[in-house]
């Protein structure tokens, strides 16, 4: 028998921040650099629903940006984190994705 | 349980009749609060009321977003959420459901969501940090075990598979 609700409060984790960012957009500008900070962890995250909502949440912190230069300092904050992502199993399981970033 | 379908029925026809809803939430709102603050969390049938009258709020408050002074009742029931999240343990599965209901606040607030944000976000951020193990259970502690946390029981088959697919030694999570 597994305990589930440790691994149910973090995925939901995962969702509310991803939908509050969305729901919010500029509102969310204060929190970024905290969000940035957590999810980049998770982009490789073998949960595969966990990896997925951080990385739409990026997008959603991109929308949520003041300016392009604030853009810049988070994809500079994420693109290491996100290169291994795309390294990992996690997301080779998905062919399409691969065959996209290797052309 | 009796009381489970009963809420999960408010549930539905909140969801359905949407706004027709709100007019009345004040008569399902206090005895909801009611069950949180009397029904104890100590086995899964208890648990999954709770779960069950959590959601239940959530959808009533979807129901009132279009009604007047729609933003001081969602006042209210966010200071009941953040103060309840408080009493309860970090990996408590109503942690989830209380999260789910942000969510659903902050689609009809939108910015104006922003004001509950310093007193949300940084429990919401610690609970993604919140670590998840994989912890197995002999056959004869099965019962005692499914009386007091909420869990998921998987036949030996599946699991040799998890393992087999995640190429570690232990764990799944």
């Amino acid at each position: 028998m597994f305990d589930t609700s440790a691994f149910a409060v973090k995925l939901a984790a995962s969702t509310t921040i991803f939908n509050i960012c969305r729901n919010i957009e500029k509102a969310f500008y204060p929190y970024i650099p905290y969000t940035v900070e957590k999810i980049t962890k998770y982009f490789g995250f073998h949960v595969k629903e966990i990896a997925k909502k951080s990385l739409k949440t990026l997008k959603g912190l991109l929308m949520a940006c003041q300016n392009e230069s604030d853009m810049a300092d988070i994809l500079a904050n994420c693109l290491p984190s996100l290169l291994e992502a795309v390294h990992s199993s996690t997301l080779k399981e998905d062919g399409n994705f691969i065959v996209s970033v290797e052309y | 349980m009796l009381l489970e379908e009963a809420l999960n029925a408010i549930s539905v026809v909140s969801a359905v009749i949407d706004t027709e809803f709100a007019k009345y939430y004040h008569e399902f709102l206090p005895g909801l609060k009611h069950i949180l603050d009397t029904i104890p969390n100590t086995d899964e049938k208890k648990t999954n009321i709770r779960l069950s009258a959590i959601e239940c709020m959530g959808f009533i408050m979807t129901s009132m977003r279009t009604l007047e002074g729609f933003e001081q009742e969602v006042d209210a029931m966010m200071e009941y959420f953040i103060g309840h999240q408080k009493k309860i343990p970090k990996d408590d599965p109503e942690q989830a459901v209380i999260m789910d209901a942000y969510s659903q606040v902050s689609s009809h607030l939108k910015e104006k969501f922003d004001k509950y944000m310093p007193h949300i976000f940084p429990g919401v951020l610690e609970a993604l940090d919140i670590e998840v193990k994989l912890v197995t259970h002999k056959n004869e502690d099965f019962k005692e075990m499914a009386k007091k946390k909420y869990a998921m029981t998987v036949s030996i088959s599946y699991y040799a598979k998890l393992i087999f697919n995640r190429e570690t030694s232990n764990q799944i999570f």
